[in-house]
């Protein structure tokens, strides 16, 4: 199958038992089947089931096409049941051997999801549950010896599973803004972690190439000059971010990245390998604005998104707790960290993330579904023609985009 | 002809290892590229290794570039190792490498 392995995993974290599924040929000819096969198959695996996808045009040259997605079975808007699952995150599943995976049942102790070559394992990790995010992560890259595993951690205010809660992707946050950590709490999931070995097949390798070339070249030259997350929040135009910032890093395939590494613990001009954690990676741009309207200086809006990523917390509704409607600091913030999350809300109104990218919702759940990011086709302008264009030569048929 | 490589333009999108893998196997993967893209996510610290047929292996690290050294960046554990690869051929005098890096790290000398 072009672009595609053509079967599923699933694992029911109750029992420990694998599976795998083959997938119908032709199953993913449009966002919308897509969706519905992957909702199918969470329904056979049962009522609290989910699933980490990538997308229809996960791994190819297609610009930004690095996404995946989580899926979870909830009333409401594709914005309320879909999260992003951006930098490698979605590649790499791809390139581990199945499509998307279907994950039901609760664990009855702490450990990880892991997958490589088409092998999918429960991993029992008991000394995981009092690790942070970032300890997590580390002790799995160590666990499984590579350091280019790529992990979706919770932290532990996953544990008491609160709806303001965040996913971690390698050690960063910003794509889950409904709560998924809960999820992974509820079900004693510390992470999903995978590595991707495999390759993907093209109907006419040649055809993709040249027709993918030709759409960056005109990204590029419609997009200017690329400034990192300045390029995509006025906040972060302020000259105390400028100071601090390292360089910035693209998502797979991206070629106008949003993410900018900020440098807390080292002089930001430094090249060379220096301090192990010198600082972190800024994409939740919704949340670097608001951070900002309550007059937190750029290195205290950095240091409270990085404290909210090891403790795996969204943290517009960290910082909305720790305001109470009035100042905020770090003192006022480490302590809602600290309490845990037990009881905590989400602020759903002003939490936003890249469901917000577009106007029209189904443009977000179309773009996901097609493994592309957003916040990426949001600023270089939803083009379905072209991404039907490049993509044709790809599979070998042209994608059924608005069916 | 050669490649050279500006390693502060990269912003470690893995398209030329992809690009890479569609000249020599025409399939999309980073398992068997003649470049590697080298990454430590919390340091930030990233850059490319190159297995030139005429310079050993290139390493354009951010501090800058040095050639024919030994690397032990090989794409982690169970990953194709860079010696096992096959080097770079300049894709016949078209690098694709270069073509689709969209930042201009990688250029073509010659
Ligand atoms: S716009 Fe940002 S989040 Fe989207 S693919 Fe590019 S770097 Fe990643
Ligand atoms: S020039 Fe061609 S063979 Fe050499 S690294 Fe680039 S894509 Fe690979
Ligand atoms: S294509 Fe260019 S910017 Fe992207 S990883 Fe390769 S060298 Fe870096």
């Amino acid at each position: 199958m072009n672009l595609a392995n053509g079967r599923y995993g699933e694992i029911d974290l109750s029992s420990g038992e694998t599976q795998e599924h083959d997938l119908e040929e032709g199953y993913a000819r449009s966002p919308t089947a897509f969706l519905s096969r992957i909702d199918a198959a969470i329904a056979d695996a049962g009522e609290d089931a989910m699933a980490i996808s990538s997308g229809i045009l996960t791994g190819s040259l297609v610009p930004a096409a690095g996404a995946g997605f989580l899926r979870l079975v909830r009333d409401g808007s594709e914005a309320e049941s879909m999260c992003p699952l951006l930098g490698f995150v979605g590649v790499e599943l791809k390139l581990s051997g199945f499509d998307f995976l279907v994950i039901s049942g609760k664990a009855s102790g702490h450990g990880y999801i892991w997958i490589r070559d088409g092998i999918i394992e429960f991993v029992s990790s008991p000394g995981s549950a009092s690790l942070d995010s970032w300890g997590r992560t580390d002790l799995i890259r160590s666990e499984q010896g590579d350091g280019r595993i790529q992990v979706i951690a919770a932290g532990s205010w996953a544990e008491s599973q609160p709806p303001s809660s965040q996913l971690i992707l390698n050690y960063w946050g910003g794509e889950d803004k409904i709560g998924c950590a809960a999820e992974f709490g509820s079900r004693k999931l510390t992470a999903i972690a995978f590595r991707g070995m495999g390759e993907l097949d093209l109907e006419d390798s040649e055809g993709h190439f040249a027709a993918s070339s030709e759409l960056y070249g005109k990204h590029l030259a419609g997009l200017g000059e690329n400034r990192g997350l300045a390029s995509f929040s006025s906040a972060a135009e302020h000259e105390g971010y400028s100071e601090l910032l390292h360089r910035s890093i693209a998502c797979y395939g991206c070629p106008f990245p949003c993410r900018s590494f900020y440098k807390l613990f080292e002089d930001a001009s430094v090249k060379e390998r220096g301090a192990q954690e010198p600082g972190y990676l800024v994409y939740d741009v919704a949340a670097v604005e608001f951070l900002t309207s309550l007059e937190l200086s750029p290195r205290d809006v950095i240091t409270v998104l990085m404290r909210c990523a090891r403790f795996g917390a969204e943290p517009v509704s960290v910082a909305t707790a720790a305001s109470a409607g009035g100042a905020v600091d770090i003192a006022a913030i480490q302590n809602v960290l600290e309490s845990g999350g037990a009881g905590s809300s989400a602020n759903s109104t002003l939490r936003r993330g890249f469901a917000d990218s577009f106007e029209d919702v189904s443009d977000y759940a179309t773009c996901l579904a097609l493994g592309l990011c957003p916040r990426y086709w949001a600023k270089a302008g939803m083009d379905l023609e072209a991404i039907g264009r490049v993509s044709e030569p790809a599979l070998g048929a042209l994608i059924n985009i608005v069916d | 002809m050669r490649l050279l490589f500006e390693p502060m333009a990269c912003i470690a999108c893995g398209l030329c290892e992809v690009a890479c893998s569609l000249h020599r196997d025409g399939v999309l993967t980073p398992m068997s590229s003649s470049i590697i893209l080298h990454q430590e996510d919390k340091a930030n610290y990233f850059g490319l290794v190159l297995k030139s047929a005429s310079e050993g292996l290139v390493l354009a690290r951010p501090e800058g570039v040095t050639h024919g050294a030994q690397s032990s960046d090989s794409g982690g554990p169970g990953a194709k190792p860079i010696l096992l690869r096959e080097p770079c051929d300049l894709c016949d005098g078209a690098p694709r490498c270069v073509t689709m890096c969209p930042t201009g790290c990688i250029s073509k000398e010659g």
